[in-house]
């Protein structure tokens, strides 16, 4: 009897390290005109990217199928202690909200927390990882409970984006619209904050906005864990990373993780970012 | 005609309503503002309704009974369900289902009931149930039918009225929810929901003579109509939205809803109430949710009460609706900067308010004041983007009745290197410091005209002749503005990898400019060049150098 941890797959969790952990990730949707895939699942992020490029259909996602979660639900409620269900923030996506109809039509046999991450990408996957470490350890359901909602308070990403295209043509563009079709030129910087998309910077150019990337962890030092993601610029990514191994101290080793199809439909590529979790204060 | 559907009968419904929304798809994509607004919503309800058509006709079973019809369908809706609005179609198909369990067949009673049930379940499977949407199509489309389902009449006539019914809805959407009303269109979802009703009602009356493609309601031919209910709406917005929000659940047996719904709404404004015989949900908008309560408390056990002060609410509302990039915001910023492409390129940036004003002509302390004021914000950041201007910007920030910083810019150079560098996500002392850094990190350029002859700063000038000055010195002078710049470039020791931002001036043409910058990047080829127009009246060019 355990604690068993599921995410969707905005939260950007690479595949091996979803399967060490056991944590389950429930796929989003992701069209390209008639087409349907299964992020991450049917659709791989290379072909993905093509695809975004070569058009001539925009990708949309949608939510998976409250049923779906319900399955994953009673399946996993067979065996295990409790349920911790972790997602993308509830201000852009209905993910969250399939998921907590999902708890109420699952027959598990154990409770099901379903926790608004109010982030993105791996700042979502840092926090199941938290979830996931404590679970294998052997920690109760209202421990991973409580663990999982202070990692929430903790967690924050930003990336680098070469345009803001993608965020508007996908109806993600939130609080950061103010800045659509600037005279001026400069590569906008979006992250969450409460919930909803904001553009935190608008270096003008990328080499600022990479040296931005870094501040932005200083200043969420004491670092507990954090991820270096990026869309089409493997190269670049890993230099970023180890540049930050090499400054920056964290409780466990940083990861290197690639924004999938479905959160690619909102960065486009050229992607470069950072998800951190901060140490807990005082 | 019959007065009982059996399982074929939902089968052949539903096949219409899905080849309705087909032909509808895009239409109803194209209206998708609410709550995200990603232009699939027609998609998505297309794409559930086509699931539970392919489950439901593979199942010889359904054609046995209309329970087992509506069971089918709504097992594979919520396995199949896409998107938020197919999230709620699928509880449009689980209401069928418990109002058809253990039936064969249906008339207009049993089908009210189904309609009363899908609504209900609607409202509860999400978690904060918004007027004007699907959700209040569904509802409208359930209380009509049990208005008129027990008066003898046939499906085929319940289903129009119905479909009337549900039209009606649609149309009033843009007056119930202002973000459409903004957007100037109806809600997308309740539109879809419409069409899913009007296809079922065309197949099980077997017309298929009507025109396919559906106007929507309330947009037919232009959008003058949701003009107009935009603005009637701006009228009753304040009254719509008073008192306190109060969501009370009673428990007990033999709860009738829609008795409980007809005393609230005489007790409060804004009324959803669901649930069953067991369990209801009372919400409503009144001045008295003590008396709310009270009447709920004479029903049964009352518990889940929740009281909130709509004030602030509507202080919201009404400035979302007003002005829809002005909600309340952590920060805001007043820029004073003279030319329009200043003023859109200060206000593209994330200005809030951008004032009129510059070399010639410095704003008045109570100007800087007023647009404070209208900020969106109660900590205001202000850039007086002109020396003259500093003084007068602290003056306004000490008489503010908000709390106001000002970041001492004294060039519109700096001004834009500061709002690059603005973070609307930080608090305002981190905002500020982050912008006051940002000033130094620019040098800055102006050409113009000098106006009479003169030796300044080393540099002899005569009159007419063109001046670039670097920081506020004499740095060259030439015949022409690009050679006046290009020596002030060289001055600045511009190399490789500055990024120079030109702003053109309204005395010269873009084509010009363009002939310039061309010539500055051959000058200096490990540099980044940018021209924008900037507007600005006195100066021929101002340029920034990062």
């Amino acid at each position: 009897m355990a604690v068993r941890v599921v995410t969707d797959s905005l939260a950007d969790l690479p595949k091996d390290i979803a399967k060490d952990y056991g944590i389950e990730v429930v796929p989003l949707y992701v069209r390209f005109g008639d087409e349907e895939f299964k992020d991450g699942v049917t659709l791989s992020s290379d072909e993905f990217y093509k695809r975004l490029t070569a058009g001539p259909h925009s990708p949309k996602t949608a939510v998976p199928a409250v049923g779906e979660f319900a399955e994953l639900y009673s399946r996993l409620g067979q065996d295990a202690e409790g349920i911790v269900s972790i997602h993308i923030s509830s201000k852009v996506s209905g993910t969250l909200n399939s998921a907590e109809q999902g708890a109420k039509e699952a027959k598990a046999k154990c409770p099901i927390e379903v926790v608004d991450s109010l982030q993105a990408s791996m700042a979502i996957g840092l926090i199941a990882l938290t979830a996931a470490r404590a679970a294998k350890k052997g920690a109760s359901f209202d421990e991973v409970v409580k663990l999982t909602r202070s990692a929430v308070t903790r967690a924050h990403c930003l990336t680098l984006m070469d345009t803001l295209e993608y965020l508007e043509k996908g109806g993600r563009i939130g609080k950061a619209a103010a800045l659509l079709g600037s005279l001026l030129s400069f590569k906008p910087m979006v992250g969450l904050k409460d919930g909803e998309v904001h553009a935190f910077d608008k270096p003008r150019t990328r080499a600022r906005g990479i040296e931005k990337l870094k501040e932005f962890l200083a200043q969420h030092s004491p670092v507990e864990s954090y991820c270096v993601m990026h869309s089409t610029v493997p190269e670049e990514a890993q230099a970023l990373l180890t540049e930050l191994k090499a400054s920056v101290k964290s409780d466990v080793p940083p990861i290197l993780a690639r924004y999938g199809p479905g959160l690619g439909t909102y960065i486009g590529p050229g992607g470069l970012g950072i998800g951190v979790i901060e140490k807990p204060r005082g | 005609m019959r007065a009982r559907a059996d399982g074929n009968d939902l089968l052949r419904m539903m096949a219409g309503a899905s080849e309705l929304l087909a032909v509808n798809v895009a239409r109803v994509n194209s209206l998708n503002v609410f709550p995200v607004p990603d232009g699939d919503t027609g998609t998505n309800m297309y794409l559930t309704l086509k699931e539970v058509l392919r489950t439901a006709r593979a199942d010889e079973s359904v054609k046995s009974s209309a329970g087992r019809a509506a069971k089918v369908m709504a097992a594979s809706a919520l396995r199949e369900a896409r998107g938020n609005s197919g999230v709620i179609l699928s509880q449009f198909f689980k209401g069928i289902a418990v109002g058809l369990e253990g039936l064969d067949g249906f008339g207009p009673p049993e089908f009210a009931r189904c309609l009363r049930l899908a609504s209900d379940h609607a409202y509860k499977s999400v978690g904060n149930p918004v007027e004007g949407t699907i959700l209040t199509v569904m509802r409208r489309v359930a209380e009509e039918a049990e208005l008129h389902a027990e008066r003898g009449r046939s499906l085929d006539a319940l289903m129009e009225r119905v479909c009337k019914a549900a039209r009606k809805a649609v149309e009033e959407t843009p007056s119930m929810l202002p973000v459409l009303a903004q957007a100037g269109v109806v809600d997308a979802g309740g539109h879809g929901m419409y069409i899913v009703l009007e296809g079922a009602r065309r197949a099980l009356a077997g017309i298929d003579r009507e025109t396919k493609v559906l106007p929507v309601p309330g947009m037919s031919g232009s959008n003058g109509r949701a003009a107009r209910v935009a603005e009637a709406f701006l009228a009753t917005a304040e009254d719509e939205l008073y008192g306190f929000c109060t969501q009370i659940l009673v428990t007990g047996s033999g709860l009738q809803v829609d008795i409980i719904r007809t005393k609230v709404e005489t007790l409060a404004r804004s009324v959803v109430v669901v649930g069953d015989t067991e369990a209801v949900k009372v919400h409503g908008h009144t001045e008295d949710p003590d008396g709310l309560v009270a009447y709920t408390r004479s029903l049964g056990a009352v518990s889940q009460v929740k009281v909130q002060d709509m004030d602030e609410q509507k202080k919201e509302f009404s400035a979302m609706h007003r002005a829809p990039a002005k909600q309340a915001q952590p920060l805001g910023v007043v820029a004073v900067a003279s030319g329009e492409g200043f003023g859109q390129l200060f206000s593209s940036l994330g200005a809030d308010c951008v004032v009129d004003g510059g070399d010639t002509m410095n704003p008045s302390v109570q100007q800087l004041l007023d647009a404070i004021d209208q900020c969106p914000s109660d900590r205001v950041i202000l850039l007086p983007n002109n020396k003259n201007i500093v003084p007068a910007a602290k003056q306004a920030a000490e008489a503010a009745s908000k709390t106001v910083q000002v970041v001492a810019s004294t060039s519109v150079v700096q001004g834009m290197a500061a709002i690059l560098n603005y973070n609307v996500t930080k608090t305002l002392d981190a905002a500020v410091a982050d912008m006051e850094r940002a000033l130094g990190s620019v040098r800055g350029v102006s050409v113009t005209r000098a106006v009479r002859a003169a030796t300044m700063d080393g540099v002899q000038v005569a009159q007419g002749q063109v001046i670039a000055m670097l920081d506020g010195k004499l740095a060259a002078s030439g015949d022409a503005p690009g050679d006046a710049l290009r020596a002030a470039l060289v001055k600045a020791g511009v190399g490789g990898g500055a990024l120079v931002t030109v702003y053109r001036g309204s005395g010269l043409t873009d084509s010009e400019a363009q002939a310039d910058v061309k010539a500055l990047r051959q000058a200096f080829p490990g540099a980044e060049f940018e021209v924008v127009f900037g507007g600005q009246p006195h100066y021929l060019y101002l340029a920034s150098i990062e």
